[in-house]
């Protein structure tokens, strides 16, 4: 006869004997926040955008969980875009299932029956009367769904996989693995699982209507004035692949045009050798080795080494900020500014007002303007470069300032032929529509040229290193 | 956020596996349990050198964290990583443990955080209201009742398979 409370340990503690993490609990943890950055535009971002507009306090790195010092509001809604605003989303939709387990209709079949009986696990709205299997696929590994459920006007996508030779009820009840998102005509789902007894598998699962054309990039390299060209490679309009997503940039072309650009995730951080050491400025050196560990996730080109061009106070304002260039053997340079100290960090993108600033103009929560955030861009050398500041107001979106770190002794800046701008240490802010085409020009005390940058934004929806992400449907 | 901190990293390597089993009680499911780590550690992680006591701050904000807003979240931002739950005894123990951990998430959610704290952490009363923000009282109050309503569904857990196994010879 044992008491209660003895009872009570020894249950809880047979309860949990067999539970253990994954491997590597590190790497995924770093993985998650990666994806939670880069990944996923239309639906994670989106619905952080959404918490964001409605009062929620949910972080894009810092997930939903809640410190002791940040209660959640019981009163968060999330809520997924669903409506259908593009053809190609209806085109999508219309199209027969494909993937090589497509053809096995009883099996299709099965599946959608089950999905329809089971919408409720995945809260799908009653009004979504209609289910598609959009996707059904095997890999060595697994056997991969992808599902809309849908009507007229809204539809959801329901990603599910499961281990191979696991039944279908498994896939369709989402035990092993499943997410949830609005639908949008490109999707690009990155997913894993590591279960009990099994062989830990992920894959990439990309989708676009039958009439278009996915093609992805996993190299690039500098051309002249520092310009970034992608190699792409068609893929068909399906890409269903075992492992990480390697590709780094995927495109998406219907009718002779592209209608998608998105950048991949990094699955595999960048070195960095050490912190190089602050070259210019002043600034908390945890902010240098934040800013490089944020460098590590980018999905760039490869560099021979790393500087901390500067460090300081943004000039005009009270907000410090550092500046990382990593310079590639060729010596052209990829930058990346972070902004601010607060948590969480936000990768800032998108144009203001066009398809990837999801905030339309409204306002945001106050909670979310005291985020870090990390800008980028490219320059033909070190000697000379600017980045995209983020709009005050609203960390999700760029804004018309640009930060410029010129030669420690240049003096003024001409920015296409204008008036000159005063540089403090090298340093301005200026302001350049967007999409700027500008040359920037450094001179020195005696009116000598110390470095000039041509800056040529694409019209994108929003831009990482100065490459365009499109999301044009 | 600054992830170059060694001491985090060991921190999650050392204590990510304790971690999991506290969420696991918490939530009742091997995949909220991981997404709850996860989340409470990603939080933890851009503060990590301000923070005195590394398991209690993420004890207590598990125990915040496991909430409706959770999951309401989790199907909609997360990718599927499991835990790996399997173990030892792969068929004979998996009904007891699925019918405790059930159990628990039955119960009311500071209940059910009262008892993992008690007697699954090992906090003393004046610790676990600390965590939970109520008084010592209460703790003693809800761990009672809690207890007992385990105990109680348990014996008649046990005297409904042992005249089911009588039942059947």
């Amino acid at each position: 006869v044992i008491d209660q409370e003895t009872w009570l340990r020894a249950e809880l503690e047979r309860s949990v004997q067999s539970v253990r993490p994954a491997p590597d609990p590190m790497g995924r943890l770093l993985a998650r926040q990666r994806r939670r950055r880069f990944g996923r535009w239309a639906s994670g971002v989106a619905a952080v955008l959404v918490v964001a507009l409605t009062g929620g306090t949910l972080a894009l790195s810092g997930g939903p969980g809640p410190g002791p010092d940040l209660q959640p509001p019981e009163t968060t809604q999330i809520m997924v875009n669903e409506e259908i605003t593009s053809p190609w989303t209806r085109e999508l939709l219309a199209a027969p299932t494909r993937g090589n387990l497509a053809g096995d209709q009883a099996l299709v079949a099965d599946l959608t029956r089950q999905l329809s009986d089971g919408r409720a696990q995945y809260r799908i709205d009653p009004a979504l009367d209609r289910v598609k299997v959009l996707v059904l696929a095997q890999t060595a590994e697994a056997r991969i769904a992808v599902v809309s459920y849908f009507n007229d006007d809204r539809a959801r996508l329901v990603e599910l996989s499961a281990p191979a030779g696991t039944s279908t009820s498994q896939l369709a009840s989402g035990e092993f693995g499943s997410a949830v998102y609005g639908l949008t005509p490109f999707p690009v789902l990155r997913g894993g699982v590591s279960a009990s007894g099994r062989a830990p598998y992920t894959y990439v699962v990309a989708l676009a209507p039958p009439s278009c054309q996915i093609a992805t990039s996993s190299e690039a390299s500098f051309g002249p004035g520092g310009t970034v060209t992608q190699r792409w490679q068609d893929q068909g309009d399906l890409v269903v692949r075992s492992g990480p997503d390697n590709a780094g940039w995927w495109r998406f072309t219907c009718g002779g045009v592209v209608r998608s650009i998105q950048s991949g995730t990094t699955t595999t951080p960048q070195p960095v050798a050490g912190t190089p050491a602050l070259e210019r400025g002043q600034v908390d050196p945890a902010l240098v080795t934040r800013a490089l560990a944020e460098w590590r996730s980018l999905p760039g080109l490869p560099v021979s080494r790393h500087r901390a061009l500067w460090g300081g106070t943004i000039p005009g304002t009270t907000t410090p900020a550092v500046v990382i260039a990593g310079e590639a053997p060729t010596g052209e340079v990829q930058v990346c500014a972070l902004v601010g100290t607060g948590e969480p960090t936000y990768l800032v993108s998108a144009v203001p007002g066009r398809a990837l600033d999801l905030a339309g103009g409204k306002p945001l929560d106050p909670s979310v303007t005291g985020a870090a955030v990390v800008v980028t861009g490219v320059a033909p050398s070190a000697d000379l470069v600017a980045v995209r500041l983020p709009e005050p107001t609203n960390p999700f979106v760029l804004s018309d300032r640009l930060l410029v770190i010129g030669p420690a002794t240049a003096t003024q800046l001409r920015v296409s032929g204008g008036a000159p701008v005063p540089l403090a240490g090298g340093v301005a802010v200026i302001s350049a529509k967007i999409p700027a085409g500008v040359t920037l020009t450094a001179v020195d005390g005696a009116g000598a040229t110390v470095g000039t940058l041509t800056l040529a934004e694409p019209d994108a929806d929003g831009y990482l290193f100065n490459q365009p992400l499109l999301q044009g449907f | 956020l600054g992830v170059d901190d060694g001491d985090f990293t060991q921190f999650v390597v050392v204590r990510y596996g304790d971690l999991l089993k506290t969420a696991y009680l918490l939530t009742g499911s091997p995949h909220l349990a991981e997404d709850l780590v996860q989340s409470c550690l990603l939080k933890v992680m851009g503060r990590w050198r301000e923070v005195q006591d590394p398991m209690a701050y993420l004890r207590r904000a598990m125990v915040n964290g496991h909430t409706s807003v959770w999951r309401r979240l989790r199907r909609e931002l997360l990718s599927a990583q499991l835990p790996e739950p399997g173990g030892g005894d792969p068929t004979a123990g998996l009904a007891d443990r699925t019918a405790l951990v059930a159990e628990l998430a039955r119960l009311p959610k500071r209940m059910r955080s009262i008892l993992v704290l008690r007697y699954w952490e090992d906090l003393s009363e004046a610790e676990t209201a600390k965590v939970l923000g109520c008084s010592v009282g209460t703790v003693k109050s809800q761990a009672s009742r809690g207890l007992a309503r385990l105990r109680t569904v348990f014996m008649e857990s046990a005297v409904d398979a042992d005249a089911t196994r009588g039942g059947g010879q």
